[in-house]
């Protein structure tokens, strides 16, 4: 579809991380509890009051150390996934800005969205049984605002436009910096050539590199049995079934952050 | 791991979305929901634009403070300033918290709790503060002032110059108040004779 | 500063030293990254690799410690290789001076030392018989400053420079490659600097190395040039306007001192002969005139009602000394949090228990303010009074703050302050009153306090009343004075503070008010805000042009000659009413009696040119020369210090700050987004380090010094690496200094382990470089 996206050009983020404050900020999300284990990336997980964070990589190649960093966020699926599993069709595309977002009226916490989520995005908060994740700012978007965490960049490694312009920017940029040497540079967030979602990538090294997911297929596998189950699952009662599936992905939702 | 294609992937999608909807709720017309994450009005929308600048480092950030129903319900960057052009790091993207956090429980908005909103007293050996009101708390610090002052003051120096200074009261500024604050300050401590002065400058 | 944040965006080369752009004034990578899209190179020498080093087109470690061999090196490229700015250097710096034949420079010591310090009579120029200074304008003269600068800096070698900052030679000479092509005429470099400088008991020097460096490629004065300090709080640059220094007056108008300066005749005897300084005794009499109404030629404008210095140190560390003592019995610890920001904060801390009383006014229980219940401390053992006044925060009142790029801006209060706090304006304004009411009753020599001026209103103070007086005013009309060119030394002008003068010159749109954005231009947005002096945008612009008036860079100019008259685009800096040849001996008006750039200073404490010496605490000894540490250091009796190259404590500690907290740390420790970000105190090692003393990542760490031990998380990094110094490798152990015992973030203080030793000239403390040791706990 076309319309506007969000293009992450890590090779400019210097990991300040406004954009983690600013959610916040705009989603009125309340500070988890966490702890420094080492390494500057905190908090070390999203979750249901984490919709963004930054992820720090120091890789070290022959005498040069690179620390890069990489912003996280979900990926505003054209053709979300998230969506298609939900029972209650609570998780929805937003036809006028593309952001996929939750009702929270229907949801009922069942976590099908976050199991399946080729990206591993929604979460479930415990407390009240509902899903949460970025919404793009689609509140914002709509009324001609920048997503929060694209306004708060100081240095457009966050850009918010029209989807013809920022995609070909992101190959041109793709394209200086392998002839830079970045010679492994790449887009991000793409099924054959064409962006997943709202979101795309600008990467100088391979998505592992930024603790990125390299591959979202093997999700999309188990996707692909789960939901041929599903439909049976439903009938058994979703109160049930999301009981099950919901134990099951407990301890990936980091305790604390609820 | 086998990739699966675009295509494939849509397909799949394409398959589930049909699954589930014709079995739950017998088709789906629409990706557009009735209501969502966030689909309400801008929460912005009717505040007061207050703008102000950043506490925190040397740049001059602006920010626009939003005040709705005499409180502050969002800080962000100011598009229009020349400086930030509306960006933020995650200092000043949270000096809403300066003020306000949301409680990590109800997700509500409430005054940071490690805010200091009473005048307090630390009495000699006391092991806690007592509150106290400004009319006390300033009567108190002029009487103190007063005595540490008028004990110590030196109107001339051993060579005879005149030199009305008193060394007995020290003052540390801050690189964080305003300058029309900092001017005052600086009037308020030489009119009592004090040269023991220092701030952030010197650290 | 001697440009602005947004004028970044010019420089062809961006060299930060001792700056973390990226993690301690991170929006500044805006314009750092406007730059590097423009193809401009950005450069970060520092001792580890920073969240800036990571987006740097170049990045070379150095020792903590060793700027001026660093910078030394590159001031020693430019000249060998014929870098430098010839023109600008012949012209528009003191390069041409003749100076006296006595002074000498050898084995680390300059002439005139002896043991009370340096008689600095030899540091000086030759004159003719009237008085004026010879020179040699072909540069060859073996004594002029050119030449003495050559020979100066012959001594720091490629290889010597890899001797003693770690930093391998390959790297060092890419960065003077690079940052010497700025020599060009039309090229700009920008050095961008921060604490990593001034941190140091030779701070100043170091910042004077930048200063020649950037002298003699001809950066300074020009657009994406500069001598750029970053500084570190949102209005350090305006408190320090403001004179909250023992040592300066509103303005920088040094603050008089009894025996030089009896009376207020003695003190203008003082004044400088040359430049724009020589005006000083109109801006002292008229801040006397806003100060004490009466002042008036009879009564010496009430000269004697201000205090006089002693001829002592009265800085942070001179007073805590003080304090330890018993000698000061009360104290105001007004927005600042000393128990866990001061040096070797154990014994500053301790000192606030010698105190009768202490007033801290905060928005938050700070460290300093919670001393007596810290701890490990019993509270019935501390005798010290403690007043807690709550604050207004930054959105809670209304006022202007100055960035570092001189601007002042104004922020307005959007909601009352929270309970009883209240701003540090009404605060002031009603202790002042409190004191004053006391006075009327009597008491010691109370003249000074009865007869200050403070009219600020009987309610909440009026800000506009303080803001104008600080602006200056006719003293019988009372209208706003234009700007500080209307003062005058007979009692007809008051101002508060002369550099302000022009911030608020009316009250209905006073300057410093101003929101307009430039829709065309350089980025300079003259309508946007007051930048002092006269809103000039880039200070000493006059030397972005050639003599003759001819822009250097035409895209970027400042201000041009067009043949009768000058055109500008910034606010001059210089005589803009005669001739170009007139004002191309004089561009730099501030830096009197020259008026021309100092490549040789004779003011400073330890010597006319910048000399390596180590750390006062430092793991090997001085390949330079014999003279191990500055020996005009500032230190106090009773202070620890680990000898050079100690076996107890082997390893440079260094420390700093990180993107998410701010200083010490009340501020963004009490706030929940930034704790869950950065949320406890931790010190980074090496990889080798880590091995070498059976660390792993994320285990406790015990880190001391001869002053404290302090425990955190260790952080092994690859980002640090063992330097080579003097063919020994060195580690080194660094860590942020934003944690205490308050707030909802806690953790030890940094500070417990750095010591009380400071800058020559400044006294700042020696934050930056101390002897450690690192161990694991459990």
């Amino acid at each position: 579809m076309s319309g506007k996206m969000m293009l992450v050009d890590v090779t400019k983020c210097t990991a300040c991380r406004g954009c983690q404050s600013a959610c916040k900020n705009w989603n009125m999300l309340p500070g988890n509890e966490t702890s420094f284990t080492g390494n500057y990336e905190n908090p070390p997980d999203l979750g249901p009051s984490t919709w963004t964070r930054v992820a720090f990589n120091e890789v070290v190649e022959g005498t040069t150390v690179r620390w890069s960093f990489a912003k996280i966020q979900c990926m505003h699926c054209d053709d979300p996934v998230c969506a298609a599993v939900c029972p209650y069709m609570a998780i929805s595309k937003n036809a006028q800005t593309g952001a996929v977002t939750v009702n929270r009226d229907v949801c009922i916490g069942c976590g099908f969205c976050q199991v399946f989520c080729p990206y591993e995005i929604p979460r479930v908060n415990n407390q009240n049984k509902k899903v949460y994740k970025c919404t793009m700012c689609h509140d914002r978007v709509a009324s001609g605002l920048l997503p929060a965490c694209v306004q708060t960049c100081p240095v457009q490694a966050l850009q918010f436009g029209a989807e013809d312009q920022l995609f070909t920017a992101a190959k041109q940029r793709v394209n200086f910096l392998r002839r830079n040497g970045y010679p492994r540079a790449q887009l991000y967030g793409l099924w054959d050539g064409k962006p997943v979602g709202r979101v795309i990538y600008v990467l100088a090294d391979d998505p592992d590199r930024y603790k990125l997911l390299d591959d979202p297929a093997p999700k999309l596998g188990s996707y692909f049995v789960e939901a041929t189950l599903k439909p049976l699952q439903a009938l058994a009662v979703a109160g049930l079934a999301a009981g099950v599936f919901f134990r099951a992905q407990e301890d990936r939702t980091p305790s604390g952050d609820e | 791991m086998t990739k699966i294609s675009r295509r494939k992937f849509l397909q799949l999608t394409g398959v589930s979305s049909l699954a589930a909807s014709t079995f739950l709720f017998g088709g789906r017309k629409t990706v557009e929901a009735a209501t969502t994450d966030g689909a309400v009005p801008l929460r912005i929308r009717y505040a007061k634009e207050v703008p102000t600048t950043c506490p925190y480092c040397s740049l001059g950030c602006g920010s626009i403070v939003h005040v709705a129903g005499g409180e502050v319900i969002s800080i962000a960057g100011d598009p229009d300033h020349p400086i930030n052009e509306g960006a933020l790091c995650s200092k000043g993207a949270s000096i809403f918290n300066l003020r306000r956090v949301y409680d990590s429980k109800t997700g509500k908005s409430v005054l940071n709790p490690s805010r200091v909103t009473e005048v307090l007293y630390r009495a000699p050996n006391s092991d806690q503060w007592k509150v106290k009101n400004w009319d006390w708390a300033l009567r108190e610090i002029a009487a103190r002032v007063k005595k540490a002052r008028d004990a110590s003051f030196e109107r001339l120096d051993a060579n005879g110059v005149t030199v009305n200074r008193t060394t007995a009261i020290a003052h540390l500024g801050s690189a964080a108040l305003e300058c029309e604050e900092n001017y005052l300050m600086n009037k308020l401590f030489r009119a009592i004779g004090g040269i023991n002065m220092c701030h952030h400058a010197r650290l | 500063m001697t440009n602005h944040y947004i004028d970044y965006q010019h420089s062809d080369v961006i060299l930060a030293i001792g700056a973390n752009i990226a993690e301690n004034h991170p929006v500044a990578m805006k314009w750092v990254a406007k730059s590097q899209v423009r193809g401009g190179k950005f450069i970060v020498v520092d001792p580890r690799i920073t969240r800036s080093a990571a987006v740097a087109d170049m990045y070379a470690p150095i020792r903590p410690g060793t700027d001026i061999a660093f910078l030394g090196g590159i001031i020693k490229y430019a000249l060998d290789k014929d870098l430098y700015h010839s023109e600008y250097v012949k012209y528009y710096t003191n390069a041409a001076y003749l100076v006296n034949p006595a002074y000498k420079f050898n084995e680390g010591l300059f002439s005139g030392f002896d043991s009370k310090g340096y008689q600095k009579d030899t540091w000086t120029y030759q004159t003719d018989a009237e008085g004026k200074v010879l020179m040699d304008e072909t540069l060859r003269d073996p004594n002029c400053v050119f030449q003495l600068l050559k020979k100066h800096f012959q001594r720091y070698d490629a290889a010597t420079v890899e001797r003693i900052t770690g930093c391998p030679q390959s790297s060092f000479n890419k960065v003077a490659e690079t940052f010497c092509a700025t020599g060009k005429p039309g090229k700009a470099g920008n050095i961008c600097y921060a604490m990593g400088i001034t941190q140091h008991t030779y701070g100043t020097q170091n910042v004077r190395a930048i200063a020649v460096l950037q002298l003699l490629l001809g950066n300074l004065g020009i657009a994406g040039g500069g001598v750029n300090a970053q500084r570190g709080e949102c209005n350090v640059q305006g408190s320090t306007d403001m004179g909250m220094l023992y040592h300066i007056l509103p303005g920088y108008v040094p603050y008089p001192e009894a025996k030089p300066h009896p009376t207020l005749a003695a003190y203008n005897k003082t004044t400088p002969t040359g430049g724009y300084w020589t005006n000083r005794p109109k801006f002292i009499a008229s801040m006397l005139k806003a100060w004490w109404p009466d002042a008036a030629p009879e009564n010496d404008f009430r000269y004697d009602y201000l205090p006089k210095l002693d001829g002592r140190n009265h800085s942070h560390m001179a007073i805590f000394d003080e304090m330890h003592k018993g000698n000061i019995k009360g104290f105001f610890a007004w927005g600042q949090n000393p128990a866990v920001g001061g040096p070797d904060s154990v014994r500053e801390r301790a000192a606030l228990a010698q105190l009768d009383w202490m007033v801290a006014i905060d928005l938050f229980e700070t460290e300093t303010a919670a001393f007596w219940k810290r701890p490990g401390v019993d509270p019935g053992a501390i005798k010290t009074e403690v007043f807690l006044l709550p604050a207004a925060n930054s959105y809670e009142k209304e006022g202007s703050v100055a960035n570092s790029g001189r601007w002042i801006q104004w922020r307005y209060k959007a909601v009352n302050p929270p309970g009883a706090a209240r701003s540090d304006l009404w605060i002031a304004d009603r202790l002042f009153k409190a004191v004053r009411a006391l006075y009327t009753q009597g008491g010691v020599f109370p003249d000074p306090i009865l007869k200050m001026k403070w009219d600020y209103g009987d309610a909440y103070p009026d800000i506009a009343k303080v803001a104008l007086e600080i602006n200056g005013y006719d003293a019988v009309s009372g209208e706003p004075l234009l700007n500080f060119t209307r003062l005058a030394d007979n009692g007809s002008t008051a101002c508060g503070n002369w550099i302000y003068s022009g911030y608020y010159n009316n009250l209905a749109n006073p300057p410093t008010k101003r929101r307009i954005r430039e829709t065309s231009g350089i980025g300079l947005h003259p309508n946007w805000s007051f930048a002092w002096p006269l809103n000039r945008r880039i200070l000493y612009n006059r030397a972005s042009a050639d003599p003759s008036g001819k822009p250097y860079n035409p895209n970027l100019a400042l201000v041009r000659w067009d043949g009768s008259k000058w055109l500008t685009n910034d606010v001059p800096d210089f005589n803009a009413t005669v001739a170009p040849e007139v004002s191309a001996k004089s561009p730099f008006i501030m830096c009197g009696p020259e008026t021309q750039a100092r490549l040789f200073a004779g003011g400073l404490a330890e010597g006319p040119f910048p000399e390596h010496y180590e750390p006062a605490e430092s793991p090997v000894k001085n390949s330079m020369s014999a003279q191990q540490t500055n020996p005009m250091l500032v230190s106090w009796a009773g202070q620890t210090l680990a000898p050079a190259g100690s076996d107890k404590f082997p390893f440079i500690g260094t420390t700093y700050r990180v993107c998410e907290h701010w200083q010490s740390g009340i501020m963004t420790r009490n706030s929940p987004w930034l704790n869950e970000v950065m949320p406890n105190m931790f010190v980074e090692i090496s990889t080798s380090l880590a091995r070498q003393r059976g660390i792993k990542n994320g285990d406790r760490v015990a880190v001391s010094t001869a002053r404290g031990e302090i425990r955190a998380i260790a952080c092994v990094t690859e980002r640090i690496k063992p330097m080579k110094v003097n063919g020994q490798l060195v580690e080194m152990v660094g860590m942020p200094w934003h944690w205490g015992y308050q707030g909802m973030s806690r953790g030890d203080s940094a500070n417990v382990l750095t010591a009380s030793v400071g800058d020559a000239n400044t006294s700042i403390p020696e934050y930056k470089a101390f002897l450690c040791n690192i161990r694991r706990v459990v």
